[in-house]
């Protein structure tokens, strides 16, 4: 799987600080292209149709290195002028050997390379109708077997019709938020007389989709619109209207396992390609008929179930049991996989345990993209001499605690906890989903494990925000100037009792471009990561990886998972739509030279707790770089306070004073900080500078306490 | 049909209250309405604002008329009686205990038909020995001394009958019950009413606990609170409390006692005797008991009733002057204070309700019209064998069945809210199956329109409405899922499950919408409760229910349903997830603090599983079949839906004091729903094929006056949606709705807060309460005035791809545009005359043009225009008839 699930995220927005008004920093933000779905094996035209700060697009980097973008020129208007790129447009080839699947481009400009959006490669033909056609009342001829490209448009139905020559078992399936689209699309399914036969919403990143058995010949018309009946080049879908015989059989893939191979170790999942399964239709690479292939053909899974059960010799996903259908007392470690049924039926898996064993329980279901919300309770089974039965409550969760404290916290919704068992005896898991609706079987499906914790953490780094005003927030991309910096941030996410330091490293960075090692204390939940450019470091636009590294137990690394904001906030939906995504990409830019240099007198300072110490930020004031600058600490460690620090614009240098609680243990720490200022910014070579309110990202500050 | 197409008839009342055979109809309506219709054309055609405003004015008063007239009493006058007997305990003797005791006597006679009669008040007493005791002309009975007699009462001088009189402890001091004696007295005049000294804040200093609900703390209030002023045992005449009461010191209330009556008297004696907070062992009000409970009376005639309570302690006791009473009827009958009924010249049925001390019973009376009815065939479902068979009780008799293009208007506009095409229209009316009623109910009931009117009357009173725009997804998702349930026809009890127990992402649940518009657990009871149970929880809250038997008790133990459920982060701040948090649920009495269980109404409390949701246990309780309101509630709240007035009124107060008009006919439709499987399209089917639903609206000589009976169909005007969707249907026009595709109809908006004049003056309910009254069906001044004059009428006539204008551009003959226009708004044919008169308008319009095509055509749309406005303004249009 390419495309990143994003359900193991779910965010909500805190605030830390008082809002600010700051611009975001001046990088390419990418919505829409012309077209996200192309055949495979075809050469289409695609132009950036939906971009902010999106001057002078000349590349588009894909996640498979077998599509690629050429970008188009204008012939010469005068005999002395050679051919002149026309930025924005490309021609895309598509090799007949890329697997069909959703893969994802970027598009690179002067401001940077942009955010990552969805590109899906189908085995079928891409017809793209013209925009009359789906308007009008008749709508436009659907290609049965091949896949309609088309956008909402606002307050308006698109219409489309297909006819049956005889009866067949149809599944109508509209896609959107799975290819970063904005729409909500609702398709429905109407007869020759205009009855409707069925309708369908599509839910979180699940399509609308409809299954019906067409009995009458005839012609039939699909209706599409988004749920709000909004529109815009960034309300795009895909509709196939796909004939089968079996149409309650939902579409599977025929190669579903092919993914699962990730396991979110340091070699994934940013390698170069992940080969996708052989699916057919964008259908078939989301979902599939068995859930347990569906949640570990997804490598976001992976980690969540644990690595444990892979380090103790595999885990071979097949094979998970199911819920047993009679009481059954297990032995641990448990993988268990079952269906949620009615509310008032938890599903209930008993154990054996004993006298201080510590044990790790989780449940994996709607971080699979399963239409859940599970919730977990641990029961200690006791049996009278009668026999009679009774259970004494132990812990419970229904979400695991968010992760961050800046103006992101990081939520998922599936349980996960540790224990430690009283006594000997018998107990109980209960598992049971809060979502009472009625929903297709292959959406409600779990797997839940319980065994003997084995440490471990995830990482998800995600751009800086340069706003704390969540309705700010935009798709963003990145880029670090010649002689600038550029940070992500990072959130820790331990697991099943991981309690050690983390070191943060950034691999594959180009010569001229460095990132100091930055280590995660154990109370710390998130911190920040900056690379610096030199002031001649070349043109560079490279996928990077940002690496996490147990100091306790060098073996354990991880890489960060990518993440971003597919869509920004609106009136209608107030909250930011996030994903996981497949590669992290920086752009090295050489257009002009970044307006503050920010170093440290001493990259690492010594400290004794309880006694006061300066750190010296020195300030390389350039072009553009004249303002206020306040230096503001981010993410400290529990009791440290840091005080900001205003630097008058005539002034180069901020005198950090730095004193630690006394009851710090000693060992390394990084400390993180942003610069707020104002830079002159050139959108484009010819513009005039612009005056933008920036939080830059300083390098970070290693810090050793000394014993006492 | 008379008076058709003519705009006059909004002026008059031709459509509901008079027919071509009510006895006296306005000449006016009867002498060629068409061409009053072109009379009236012709002088408005310039928007006159003369018509409107009579038109308008008529129009206020339109739902006036049918109660207005004829429906004095008549005097009474005695009929012929040929037996005589007292009723309230029959021939055992009365026996009053001391001084206070009273008894109200009621004598039971039958006149020569042998029909029961309440001679109580035209018949003389006598007592003997005399000096025992006196009665009033009302049959009221005050003890004079002790000793024992007879009561004699005598009619005419030609019946007479006796009951024995004990009279004892006269003379011995009772002391006086503050409970059970003062109490009722501040009830009785309305002190501790909520507009008085029982609001929250009391009355200007005063307070009194609500209906004496809390009698402990009205004697702290009396005896202690503002350092004992308002009582003076010393001399207790003097008493501020008595001084206001007979307002001989300003009072805000003004008199509410008179100092020669036995409540003054008896409050004195309280006061002499030290203001005692109770009489030990003092039993307590268990039950109240009228007579008689049931009885057919004669329109005009009258009935005493007597109220007993029965106390605990075995005593029983006459409150009938006590007690308080209310007509749920009063067209039908009043009732005094004194337990007096007087009933008026309507035939129906009427009850009367007595409430003392927190106790409620009702008397139920059946005052039959008595017109010989004649044999009906079989009734052939069980609507009409419950329908007749009342008529045939109460002596009315039916209009006929509807024509079949009323009826095709009817079931078309009742299920799915919109007008029948013209297609449909002519399929219907040249069809000669003999099923085709049946046939063209099932057909609209599969239909979308049916889905989206019924979702429409459903999120009303859900309270589907956004008042930001960061709830639109909720909005339009809750919407949504309720069409949904009922395009696929889901279950009554099911998807009302599913409602009640909602949990999770609105995005994956829509339903968990309800509890973000319904936002706390009190409302939340409060609305399920009068939703879908019939019941009005919300006195219970604060205190006891004053006109039903729910207690605070009743109603925390039903509020700790919702006690687990939790809020927590969703998608977005406007769209959380709810949720069931894991432990016990339950709740504290507000008062004594005691922990209670959740239980349903009259149920049993049922401990809930720490991790198991106890909206499930409500769900259970609520959605079995043997459910006492459940399915009684929504068949009542369908049968109002499609005629006009529900057997219970309001259809979402079932109070044991509102009883339905017709029980058994509501029993029959529950049961039909229960053994359907909670099937609404099935109890439609049933409704909708009854003949009692196909009678047409006119009256015959007899039924003009019936309410409640369904003797005939009740005209009712459209609701705000269908109309506007009505006149963009006739006239070939939409209305733009912000954010919807163009042709969106109102009937399918996802909530109320599309903003919209035409809605709003016509009664679209802002959804804030699950009320259906929310909906306002009154015709108004300002409603006229828009369909007449507005802006948005008058663009919508002129609109340039209207169907006036397509006739006009196209050439279409007259004579088809007459037709298509009458078959589009009306859903039938013109008639002869009608045809005449609007040939001729359009004509005469045309040949007053210049003599150019376009002056012409130009006139011919006007002409058109006309002629359309004249259809949309009819009563004939404007109701569903």
């Amino acid at each position: 799987m390419i495309r990143l699930s994003k359900n193991l995220l779910a965010i909500s927005w805190v605030f830390c600080w008082a809002a600010i008004m700051v611009q975001a920093q001046p990088v390419p933000q990418l919505t829409a292209l012309s077209q996200h779905a192309v055949q495979v094996g075809s050469t289409v035209p695609i132009q950036v149709v939906a971009v902010d700060q999106g001057a002078e697009l000349h590349r588009l980097m894909f996640s498979h290195p077998e599509i690629v973008a050429k970008l188009q020129t204008e012939p010469a208007t005068t005999a002395d002028q050679s051919a002149q790129p026309k930025y924005g447009h490309f021609e895309v080839s598509v090799s007949p050997r890329v697997p069909p699947g959703i893969y994802e481009v970027a598009a690179v400009g002067r401001a940077g390379v942009s955010n990552p959006v969805a590109f899906l490669v189908s085995k079928h033909p891409v017809v793209s109708p013209e925009a009359a056609a789906a308007e009008s009342t008749a709508g436009f001829a659907v290609p049965i077997g091949s896949l309609i490209w088309d956008r909402c448009r606002p307050e308006q139905k698109q219409r489309y019709h297909f006819g049956l020559t005889q009866p067949q078992s149809l599944v109508v399936t509209v896609e959107a938020q799975s290819l970063d689209s904005n729409a909500i699309p609702v398709v429905i399914l109407r007869d020759e007389q205009g009855m409707e036969l069925a309708r369908s919403r599509a839910i979180k990143r699940l399509p609308a989709e409809i299954h019906y058995a067409a009995a009458d010949v005839g012609n039939y018309m699909i209706e599409v619109h988004d749920f709000l009946h909004q529109g815009g080049p960034d309300f795009y879908f895909t509709l196939e209207v796909h004939v089968d015989s079996v149409a309650t059989t939902p579409v599977t893939t025929t190669d579903s396992a092919s993914a699962t191979s990730s396991t979110g170790t340091e070699a994934e999942p940013n390698a170069a390609v992940t080969t996708p399964p052989s699916g057919t239709m964008a259908d078939s690479l989301l979902r599939s008929v068995d859930v347990r292939q569906q949640m570990f053909r997804d490598p976001t899974i992976v980690p969540a179930l644990g690595d444990w059960a892979t380090r103790a010799g595999g885990l071979d996903l097949s094979c998970l049991a199911p819920l047993p259908t009679v009481e059954t007392v297990h032995a641990l470690p448990i993988i268990l996989s079952g269906q949620f049924g009615e509310p008032s039926q938890p599903a209930r898996i008993d154990f054996q345990g004993v006298a201080g064993q510590g044990i790790w329980c989780e449940v994996v279901s709607a971080s699979a993209g399963q239409l859940t919300d599970p919730q977990m309770l641990l029961y200690r089974v006791r049996r009278d001499e009668a026999g009679t039965e009774s259970l004494q409550l132990l812990t419970h969760q229904d979400d695991p605690p968010g992760v961050g404290t800046g103006p992101v916290t990081i939520a998922g919704s599936d349980p996960a906890f540790m224990a430690t068992l009283p006594e000997e005896g018998r107990y109980c898991v209960l598992v049971m989903d809060h979502i009472t609706s009625p929903r297709p079987t292959d959406t409600r499906q779990f797997v839940v494990s319980i065994g003997s914790p084995q440490p471990d953490f995830q990482l998800i780094a995600h751009p800086l925000f340069h706003n704390n005003d969540p309705a700010q927030a935009r798709p963003s991309g990145s880029q670090v100037d010649r002689g600038g910096t550029l940070g992500w941030h990072v959130h820790v996410l331990r697991r099943q009792g991981f309690a050690g330091a983390i070191e943060l490293t950034v691999a594959g960075l180009p010569e001229g471009v460095s990132a100091s090692p930055v280590v995660v204390h154990p109370s710390i939940q998130q911190a920040m990561i900056v690379v610096q450019a030199e002031k001649d470091a070349a043109e560079w636009c490279e996928e990077i990886r940002i690496v996490g590294r147990a100091l306790s137990e060098p073996s354990l690394r991880r890489v960060a998972w990518p993440a971003t904001i597919q869509h920004a906030s609106s009136p209608r939906r107030n909250f930011i739509q996030w994903s996981l995504v497949a590669q992290q990409r920086l752009r090295v830019g050489v257009e002009q030279e970044a307006a503050l240099g920010m170093n440290w007198a001493s990259h690492s300072i010594a400290v004794t707790p309880n006694v006061a110490t300066t750190a010296v930020l020195d300030l390389e004031r350039r072009t553009g770089g004249g303002g206020q600058c306040v230096v503001r600490p981010v993410a400290l460690p529990p009791g440290w306070t840091i005080g900001e620090v205003t630097v008058p614009p005539d002034q180069t240098q901020a005198n950090i004073a730095i004193q630690v609680p006394a009851e710090t243990p000693a060992g390394r720490y990084t400390l993180s900080f942003h610069n707020e200022t104002k830079i002159q910014w050139k959108p484009t070579a010819e513009a005039a500078p612009q005056e933008v309110q920036v939080w830059l990202p300083v390098p970070t500050l290693t810090i050793e306490v000394a014993p006492q | 049909m008379t008076a058709v197409g003519d705009p006059l008839a909004l002026c008059s009342n031709t459509m509901l209250a008079t027919s071509r055979q009510a006895p006296t109809p306005p000449p006016t309506h009867r002498e060629s309405p068409m061409s009053k219709t072109l009379n009236v054309i012709e002088s408005c055609l310039s928007r006159c604002l003369f018509w409107s405003l009579v038109i308008g004015a008529s129009c206020s008063i339109t739902n006036d008329c049918q109660t207005a007239a004829g429906n004095e009493p008549d005097p009474v006058v005695a009929p012929m009686l040929t037996s005589l007997k007292f009723e309230t305990g029959g021939d055992r003797p009365i026996h009053l205990r001391g001084a206070d005791a009273r008894w109200q006597l009621q004598l039971l006679a039958a006149d020569q038909t042998g029909r029961p009669y309440d001679a109580t008040r035209v018949v003389s007493f006598s007592v003997s020995p005399p000096h025992i005791a006196k009665v009033s002309s009302e049959g009221w009975v005050t003890p004079l001394a002790d000793g024992e007699g007879t009561i004699t009462a005598v009619w005419n001088e030609s019946l007479s009958t006796t009951v024995p009189l004990t009279i004892s402890g006269f003379t011995e001091l009772q002391p006086v019950s503050f409970n059970n004696q003062i109490v009722p007295i501040f009830t009785k005049y309305g002190c501790n009413g909520g507009g008085c000294h029982g609001k929250a804040a009391g009355q200007n200093g005063f307070k009194l606990s609500l209906l004496g609900f809390e009698p402990g703390e009205d004697h702290e209030y009396i005896v202690n609170e503002g350092r004992g002023r308002r009582v003076f045992p010393a001399a207790p005449e003097e008493s501020l409390l008595l001084q206001k009461a007979i307002n001989s010191v300003p009072h805000g209330g003004g008199q509410r006692l008179d100092a020669d009556s036995d409540e003054y008297r008896r409050m004195v004696r309280w006061i002499a005797q030290g203001m005692p907070s109770n009489v030990a062992e003092e039993g307590r009000v268990e039950q109240i008991v009228i007579h008689p409970a049931e009885r057919q009376l004669q329109r005009g005639s009258t009935q005493q009733l007597s109220v007993l309570a029965v106390y605990s302690d075995g005593r029983v006791e006459d409150v009938t002057r006590g007690a308080t009473y209310e007509s749920n009827f009063t067209d039908l009958a009043e009732v005094d204070q004194r337990g007096f009924v007087q009933l008026k010249q309507q035939a129906g049925d009427v009850a009367v309700m007595a409430r003392y001390q927190g106790q409620v019973a009702v008397f139920r009376a059946s005052v039959p019209l008595g017109i010989e009815v004649a044999q009906r065939p079989p009734p052939t479902n069980a609507v009409d064998a419950a329908v007749f068979g009342k008529l045939r009780i109460l002596g009315i008799p039916a209009s006929g069945l509807c024509d079949d293009a009323t009826f095709l208007r009817r079931v078309t506009l009742d299920i799915t809210g919109q007008l029948p095409s013209q297609k449909q229209t002519l399929a219907f009316l040249s069809d000669e199956s003999a099923n085709k009623r049946a046939q063209c109910i099932d057909r609209l009931l599969q239909s979308e329109g049916h889905a989206d009117y019924f979702a429409r009357k459903w999120v009303t009173i859900l309270r589907n409405r956004r008042e930001s725009e960061e709830k639109k997804f909720g909005a339009f998702a809750f919407h949504q899922w309720l069409r949904d349930q009922f395009y696929k026809n889901v279950p009554y009890d099911q998807w009302i499950r599913q409602l009640v127990t909602a949990s999770g992402d609105p995005d994956i649940n829509p339903a968990v919408i309800w509890y973000r518009q319904v936002p706390n657990n009190e409302s939340r009871l409060e609305d399920l409760a009068q939703m879908l149970l019939g019941q009005r929880m919300q006195c219970a809250r604060c205190h006891h229910h004053p006109f039903e038997k729910w207690s605070q008790t009743d109603y925390y133990q039903m509020a700790a349903f919702f006690s687990k459920l939790q809020q927590k982060p969703g998608s977005g701040p406007q769209e959380p997830q709810f949720v069931s948090r894991v432990g016990g649920a339950g709740a504290a009495h507000p008062k004594s603090g005691q922990g209670l269980q959740p239980a349903g109404l009259d149920a049993a409390p049922k401990p809930v599983q720490e991790y198991l949701d106890a909206r499930l246990g409500l769900a259970d309780w609520m959605v079995a079949p043997e459910n006492p309101f459940f399915a009684r509630t929504v068949a009542n709240r369908y049968w109002k839906h499609f005629f006009g007035r529900g057997l219970v009124e309001p259809e979402d107060d079932m109070r044991v004091t509102n009883p339905p008009s017709n029980p058994e006919l509501l029993d029959a439709l529950a049961s039909h729903l229960v053994e359907h499987n909670f099937d609404l399209k099935s109890l439609i089917r049933l409704i909708c094929n009854s003949e009692a639903y196909q009678l047409t609206w006119d009256a015959n000589e007899h039924n003009l006056h019936d309410q409640t009976s369904y003797s005939r169909y009740y005209p009712k005007r459209l609701t705000a949606e269908v109309l506007l969707d009505a006149v963009d249907e006739v006239l070939g026009t939409t209305t733009p709705f912000p954010g919807l595709p163009s042709g969106t109809r109102a009937v399918s908006l996802p909530d109320t807060s599309f903003s919209s004049y035409f809605l709003t003056v016509f009664g679209q309910p802002e959804s804030t309460t699950a009320c259906e009254c929310e909906r306002s069906q009154e015709s108004t001044l300002a409603q006229s005035l828009h369909l007449l004059n507005s802006k948005e009428v008058q663009a919508k006539l002129g609109e340039g791809q209207g169907r006036p204008a397509k006739f006009a551009a196209t050439s279409t003959e007259p004579q088809q545009v007459v037709t298509e226009l009458y078959l589009r708004a009306l859903s039938r044919r013109p008639t002869a005359e009608e045809n005449v008169a609007a040939l001729s308008f359009i004509q005469q319009h045309v040949d007053k043009a210049e003599a150019s095509d376009d002056a012409k055509l130009a006139a011919l749309k006007v002409a058109y225009e006309d002629l359309v406005w004249a259809l949309i303004n009819t009563k004939e249009f404007l109701f569903n008839h």
